[in-house]
């Protein structure tokens, strides 16, 4: 089964404690990935997010990032179907808060996930270089912040990335976004942001999302069962 | 940028309070909620940090007669310094309506530790 896009979402905030935003999940063999980042004098901890209540996994961090940021991403085997919410709780105020979510169908449901690229800088050119394969979708959640001046975030993203949602924090100080590309043996996830801030410092992570078991496992079996009956077969013939 | 409400400074006590629904224009896709904080010059306004408000807004699209969880958050008190070094003036929070018409927004404060002064703002863009 192929994995394909399913859908995404978003929200952001400022002053707040907590983010909540609705996301929808469809469709089987799901896959839920989630970028949950703040910035902030003293950044607090990220202390978890949550789908319909149940716990994700880190994917990436939560990490300290150029002082004023922190940066993570989730993910969730098997999320529920339908309209839930993704909690994402801080351990204070954060200045800016942002969350984004972005569903899978086709994934697969033990080991969904390739090596978890990451990387950060000080620039509007965020990018990180993730190993996958043709069979794979490539995902990526970046958060950025400038530090001494505000200026509206907007991401473009890079060739051949489709952007699924894209985050501009109301105080003009931080932005989010997260992309989806087709897997290669390499795949570099950048995005270009513009921003009339100065001082912008950013953080991403880039992972390969696998596809279910193939079906071609069902006609393996068939013909392993097929060979096997061939083999009874002859061994049960009488020899002259 | 529409003004769906532009409340007045109010004092709102413990327990949940239900703002007036609002139609969002067909033009419009993304709603913030603005709650004014306290800041030196404004010092009474939602002062105490353990005064804590949980802030959930649903989203109609059918002009009303069903509703679903659009976008939350929770939010502590107190004058609160951002890096920059400027006390923040407001507590936001935003998110991106699906497309269409007869859009409506219900929001709700659950206010804990009460009471605390706020003016609520809520625009769409």
């Amino acid at each position: 089964m192929a994995v394909a896009f399913d859908a995404a979402s978003s929200g952001q905030g400022t002053g707040v404690t907590s983010l909540t935003v609705s996301h929808t999940c469809s469709g089987s063999d799901r896959l839920l990935t989630v970028g949950a980042s703040v910035s902030a004098g003293s950044p607090p901890t990220i202390s978890g997010v949550t789908y319909n209540s149940v716990a994700m996994t880190a994917m990436s961090g939560p990490t300290l990032f150029i002082t004023f940021g922190r940066y993570s991403s989730w993910r969730l085997i098997a999320p529920a179907t339908g309209a839930n919410n993704i909690v994402a709780s801080f351990g204070g105020t954060a200045d800016e808060a942002a969350v984004g979510g972005i569903s899978f169908t086709g994934a697969h449901q033990t080991t969904p996930l390739g090596t978890v690229a990451e990387a950060e800088g000080t620039s509007t050119a965020p990018s990180v270089n993730a190993v996958s394969a043709a069979d794979e979708i490539v995902v990526d959640h970046v958060y950025a912040f400038n530090s001494a001046t505000a200026g509206a975030f907007s991401y473009a993203p890079g060739a051949g990335q489709t952007e699924r949602y894209d985050v501009n924090v109301s105080d003009n100080f931080g932005g989010a976004a997260g992309s989806t590309e087709t897997g290669a043996a390499s795949t570099t996830m950048s995005h270009t942001i513009t921003t009339a801030g100065i001082v912008t410092s950013w953080r991403t992570s880039a992972v390969g999302v696998k596809p279910a078991a193939a079906a071609a496992t069902d006609n393996q079996e068939w013909l392993t069962r097929s060979a096997d009956r061939a083999n009874q077969r002859q061994s049960s013939m009488v020899p002259y | 940028m529409p003004k769906l409400a532009d409340g007045m400074l109010v004092s709102i006590s413990s327990g949940r309070q239900e703002l007036p629904i609002l139609t969002v224009p067909d033009a419009n896709d993304s709603v913030t909620i603005r709650l004014k904080r306290a800041t030196s010059l404004e010092p009474l306004n939602w002062s105490n940090r353990s005064t804590t408000i949980s802030l959930t807004v649903d989203a109609s699209y059918d002009g009303g007669a069903t509703w679903e969880f659009f976008v939350g958050a929770t939010a502590e008190g107190g004058v609160h310094v951002t890096r920059t070094g400027v006390e923040l003036e407001e507590t936001t929070l935003s998110g991106t309506l699906r497309r269409g018409s007869g859009r409506r927004l219900r929001a709700t404060l659950e206010v804990a530790n009460g009471p605390l002064a706020t003016r609520t703002t809520i625009e769409a863009t």
